[in-house]
């Protein structure tokens, strides 16, 4: 029961937090569009529904692993730059209960744009989801992906603080970037395609590619790969963690 | 009664770039259950290094500290449980109100019925009506306010009250200290860092003096003013002259006596002699406006025990 209230504390305060925060609302609000239509009118442009679907697909693969990511950093960021760190980490949260914390913020995020990516592309782009099960498949390993990533930016803002903001920041994009978000990873030269075939969201993008005929699937590397991803989170989060306590980093951050 | 904080040979240092800088150095003290107790030492003494030890924002190099028996690395969630720490340096999320914030820190504690705890500890600090307000808006005093009904939220069995009245002023500062007093009145175990000797002396029943990561001096106030000063100097301001110096002279423990302006300066070996000054004064004496003990400050006992010489100059 303790877990449970702990870990919706930081649900909690990650939307009573959005109202005065105009880069936090912007991320839910504003952000998600700018990005869909900057895409979308261009292939409306250029034309083709089928390449249409496949850009759609890729943006809400792409915000999925965004908001997994960006509520765990700015769970910890919030509470930097307004200087009470130390009140949250002398609290009985654990790493994990924060962690969790921020996913699930993060997922309730994207659900709210998923949902209204759904309604635009229907109606505007006549787009539709033909095989749910592969669809929420992909968005959960893509989702896994993106709290891997959460964990490996909190490990390098507590070794790095502030001076790994921005790293933090540009992580996903990134890395949704190199996986091939609504192109091939052919279309990259070998030292990046090679790069790309070691990240977990490679394959769970390939699934949404799948869907309108544009990719494969490869359930083995995906699973495997997820895991060695989870694993190296959540190891390097804690090491990063006790690297900052034994530092004494935890108390002077903020 | 048990002890509520025990460290023992407590030592942590770090490195800034590559100077290594010792934090504390063989630190031991305890804190008895239901004490307020004073940790007093200039900016980078160790203060706020080991209230991050015994909070588990830091971990310790070498030594023991203990919180309840429990040790703060080994039984961290435990330890966190049952303390929690005032800070007169940090700041608040923005944006949030007052009530929303108790409810933040209400979860992270897993605090049960967390409306009615809530209400209890504003009316505790005097908080009631602004619970709608942004925290972030607040004056530091009423922020330090905050932050005494945040820590107040679980009941803790240990407080670290780290600086609570530094940047305010004396008004608030007189509030803030009333209230840690009665948080000392209904037995709460406080921890109280501060650079502030008079707000040592006027809220801590035992001090410890910290300078350059080692406990110099443990005691009470009393205790720690004998431990620099052997004499004990009682000042008359009287009206009488040489011929009371002499008199004074001839009562028993009364090593000298001086005229210093207007006032009489005995030295006795004991306090207690002051019974018989008393009688003497009383019996034929001159008129006697006061009488008090001299007893150095603990400004005085910090400067001497330090060997230090803060900006005196």
């Amino acid at each position: 029961m303790g877990a449970v209230s702990r870990i919706y504390s930081q649900v909690y305060k990650n939307f009573k937090t959005l109202r005065g925060s105009a880069f936090r609302l912007f991320d839910v609000l504003a952000w998600p569009y700018i990005l869909l239509f900057s895409i979308t009118l261009f292939v409306g442009f250029v034309g083709g529904k089928r390449y249409m679907d496949m850009v759609i697909l890729g943006i809400i693969g792409w915000r999925c692993v965004y908001h997994l990511q960006i509520d765990m950093v700015t769970s910890l960021t919030e509470e930097y730059w307004n200087n009470s760190i130390p009140h949250l980490m002398a609290s009985p949260i654990r790493r994990l209960e924060f962690i969790l914390g921020g996913a699930i913020s993060g997922a309730v995020k994207f659900l709210f744009v998923l949902a209204s990516y759904l309604v635009i592309g229907h109606f505007l782009y006549a787009f539709r989801v033909e095989d749910y099960a592969l669809f929420a498949t992909a968005l959960l390993f893509l989702g896994v992906f993106g709290i891997v990533l959460g964990m490996i930016s909190l490990g390098l803002i507590y070794i790095f603080q502030e001076d790994a903001f921005t790293v933090a920041f540009l992580l996903p994009d990134v890395l949704v970037l190199l996986s091939g978000v609504y192109y091939p990873t052919t279309v990259f030269p070998e030292p990046v395609y090679t790069l790309s075939q070691l990240l977990a969201s490679t394959y769970a993008f390939d699934l949404l590619k799948a869907m309108v005929g544009m990719g494969s699937v490869s359930f083995g590397p995906l699973i495997i790969l997820t895991l060695v991803w989870l694993g190296i989170g959540l190891a390097f989060n804690r090491l990063a963690y006790n690297y900052a306590r034994r530092r004494g980093r935890l108390a002077r951050l903020g | 009664m048990s002890t509520a904080i025990k460290v023992e040979n407590l030592s942590k240092a770090f490195w800034s770039g590559n100077v290594r800088i010792q934090a504390l150095d063989g630190v031991g003290l305890q804190v008895e259950e239901g004490e307020i107790f004073g940790l007093l030492g200039p900016n980078g003494a160790g203060k706020t290094t080991l209230i991050s030890i015994l909070c588990g924002l830091t971990t310790r190099d070498s030594g023991r500290a203990e919180i309840f028996g429990m040790d703060v690395e080994r039984d961290l969630p435990k330890v966190q449980e049952v303390i929690n720490v005032v800070s007169g340096f940090s700041g608040v999320i923005h944006a949030i109100t007052l009530e929303e914030m108790l409810r933040y820190y209400a979860m992270l504690y897993s605090i049960p019925e967390p409306e009615e705890r809530i209400d209890e500890v504003l009316a505790l600090v005097e908080l009631e009506d602004r619970r709608a307000e942004w925290v972030s808006l607040f004056s530091a005093g009423l922020r330090q306010r905050f932050f005494l009904a945040k820590a107040l939220l679980n009941r803790p069995r240990v407080l670290f009250l780290d600086e609570p009245t530094v940047g305010l002023d004396v008004g608030m500062a007189v509030k803030i200290r009333e209230m840690i007093k009665r948080l000392g009145r209904e037995g709460y175990t406080i921890l109280l860092t501060t650079h502030n000797m008079f707000e040592a002396e006027a809220l801590c029943g035992r001090i410890a003096l910290i300078h350059k990561g080692r406990i110099r001096v443990v005691g009470t106030l009393r205790e720690i003013k004998g431990a620099i000063r052997e004499e004990k100097v009682i000042e008359i301001s009287t009206d009488g002259g040489a011929e009371l110096c002499e008199k004074l002279q001839t009562l028993e423990g009364v090593i000298s006596c001086a005229r210093d302006g207007g006032n009489v300066r005995v030295v006795v070996d004991d306090y207690g002699r002051m019974k018989n000054l008393m009688a003497l004064l009383a019996k034929d004496g001159p008129r006697v406006y006061s009488i008090r003990l001299v007893e150095p400050t603990l400004e005085e006992v910090f400067l001497e025990l330090t060997g230090e010489d803060h900006g005196r100059r």
